[in-house]
Parts: structure tokens; C-alpha cells; sequence
């Protein structure tokens, strides 16, 4: 599990890196990363983990619903309300 | 503006990511006690509720008669003259969620629902639907370039190739016996011979 962590990490840092070249563009796009793991952070725990799953890792819907025991509708609910409040809270944070 | 700390932002990402290893096959050992775990926080509420459920179910269905007794009571009432009032069909409210779900279900398989067309077709829904639309694309516009989505994929969805333990029998002096987890690289359960012991070895 550490070199999953790290893979997502090193994942990250390459993608921050390569924005090298400008760095104002790569402060901006600090700012966002920094912005979303707030907002997810701040949602609560039923709606970050279908917003992660879905809109970080592309898992697919019905994929998330057997992993989590719930029906397709409920977790398309869980990801409307996730998305709706993860813009609340994204624009409290700007 | 308050200032950009990336070891910061680091430490969250790794936190976010930890938290949902569940699908990560890496961690097949993770994943069973995770899951587990899972079942047991969910369970618990569910046995605390299961007492009141089918009083709520009931005091529902007794607020349903009740309601369509009296609808009926107001119609016989409002046109005594004409008791064949047809009954209103019941036409079932069409799920916002289920809709999301097949609007999900369909990007998934790379198909462009029209957006417009679903709104027209569900009037009573067209202002959800709306906003709906417009959050998906928000959070679209900032998560996308963030997708840790490839390396799911590669690892959960794509076909495993023939096992390297059919093709190759001992590596160095690893005899391997089975492969146990495929993520960054191939894990194998193999033997060492020298020592004669069971260990894990990685392929990267």
C-alpha cells in the first residue's frame, strides 16, 4: 500500500512538474489541487467517497454501487449532492 | 490569496487516497478487512433502526390509504352525479436519481447524451436537472486534469495478461508460485531457494 501512496504522489508531483515551464500557470494549478483535497476533505464521508471514486478515479458507477452496498440510483443521488456541496464549499475556500 | 503549501496539499491527496483503497488490487489483504470493517460500521445503525422501519413503512402505507380514501371521499363528494370518475392513472414519478444514474452510465459507455432532450423530456425535473448539469461540469472542469484514473483502470479493468508464473517458473533464485497482486508493478508469492521460505517478490 506505501507504493500506491507513493505512486499517487509521484502521480501528482509529475503532474505539478510538468508545468514547470510556467510557473504561474502551475501556482494556479497548486491552488486548485490545494482547494479540491480541502473541499473533499470538508464533505462528508458518504458524499467525498462517490465524488473520489467517480471524478478522481473513474470508477464506474455501478462498480461503486457493489463496492459500496448500494443501489446506482442512491449513489447517483450521493453524487449530485456530492458535487453540488463540493462547489459550495469550493467557493467558500477561493 | 492565502499561500500555496504543496506539502500540504501532498498530505491530502495522500490521506484522500488512502482512504479509498478499497478498489485498489493491490492491497487484496486491505481490501477484505476494509470491506469487512465496512459491513460492520453499516450494519450497525441498520440493527439499531431495525425496530422502527417497519413502523415507519406502516405508519406510511396507513397515511397512503388514508390520503386516497379521502381523495375518494372528496370526488364522490365533488360529483355525485358521476361515480364512474375515471381513477388517475398512476404514472410512476420519474427518479431524478435513476435518471443521473443512466445519464452516468451512459457517459460511461462513451456515449453523449443529449443534455437539452433529457431536460425537455422531463419537464417536472428540468430545474434539478439543470443544476445538475452545471455542477457535473464545474467539478469536471477542476477534477479532470487531477484523474487518478489510469492507473485504476489498468490495474482493475484491462485483462491480465498470461501470468508470468506460467510463462517463467523461477526468477534469480525465486521460484514463483503464484501472482498475488498486480498495481505499479507484479507481486508473486514465490519461494526462495537458497533459504527455503515463502516471500513476495515485486516486479517493477
Amino acid at each position: 500500500m506505501p507504493a500506491d501512496i507513493d505512486q499517487s504522489a509521484s502521480g501528482l508531483q509529475g503532474w505539478l512538474a510538468a508545468d514547470q515551464a510556467s510557473p504561474s500557470r502551475a501556482a494556479a494549478r497548486n491552488e486548485d489541487l490545494l482547494r479540491l483535497a480541502n473541499a473533499l476533505l470538508e464533505l462528508p464521508d458518504d458524499l467525498r467517497e462517490v465524488v473520489v471514486l467517480k471524478h478522481l478515479r473513474n470508477v464506474p458507477l455501478q462498480q461503486i454501487a457493489d463496492q459500496t452496498e448500494r443501489t446506482v440510483a442512491s449513489v447517483a443521488g450521493l453524487l449530485r449532492r456530492g458535487l453540488a456541496k463540493l462547489l459550495v464549499v469550493l467557493e467558500d475556500l477561493k | 490569496m492565502r499561500l500555496l503549501r504543496l506539502d500540504r496539499a501532498l498530505e491530502l491527496w495522500r490521506s484522500l487516497w488512502n482512504e479509498h483503497v478499497v478498489f485498489n488490487p493491490i492491497s487484496a489483504n486491505n481490501l477484505a478487512v476494509s470491506l469487512a470493517e465496512r459491513k460492520r460500521l453499516r450494519r450497525q445503525p441498520k440493527l439499531r433502526g431495525a425496530g422502527a422501519l417497519p413502523k415507519i413503512k406502516q405508519t406510511l402505507r396507513s397515511a397512503q390509504v388514508s390520503s386516497s380514501n379521502s381523495i375518494a371521499n372528496n370526488r364522490q363528494r365533488d360529483s355525485p352525479c358521476s361515480p364512474s370518475h375515471p381513477p388517475s392513472r398512476t404514472i410512476p414519478y420519474p427518479n431524478l436519481d435513476a435518471l443521473v444514474a443512466d445519464y452516468f452510465a451512459a457517459i460511461e459507455r462513451s456515449e453523449s447524451p443529449d443534455r437539452q432532450r433529457l431536460i425537455a423530456d422531463h419537464p417536472e425535473l428540468a430545474s434539478e436537472l439543470a443544476a445538475f448539469f452545471h455542477d457535473l461540469d464545474q467539478v469536471q472542469a477542476v477534477a479532470a486534469p487531477l484523474q487518478l484514473a489510469g492507473q485504476f483502470d489498468e490495474t482493475l479493468v484491462r485483462p491480465n495478461p498470461l501470468p508470468l508464473s506460467e510463462t517463467i517458473r523461477y526468477f534469480g533464485e525465486y521460484e514463483l508460485l503464484e501472482e498475488i497482486a498486480r498495481g505499479m508493478g507484479v507481486v508473486y508469492k514465490a519461494k526462495q531457494a537458497r533459504l527455503n521460505r515463502i516471500v513476495a517478490l515485486k516486479m517493477v
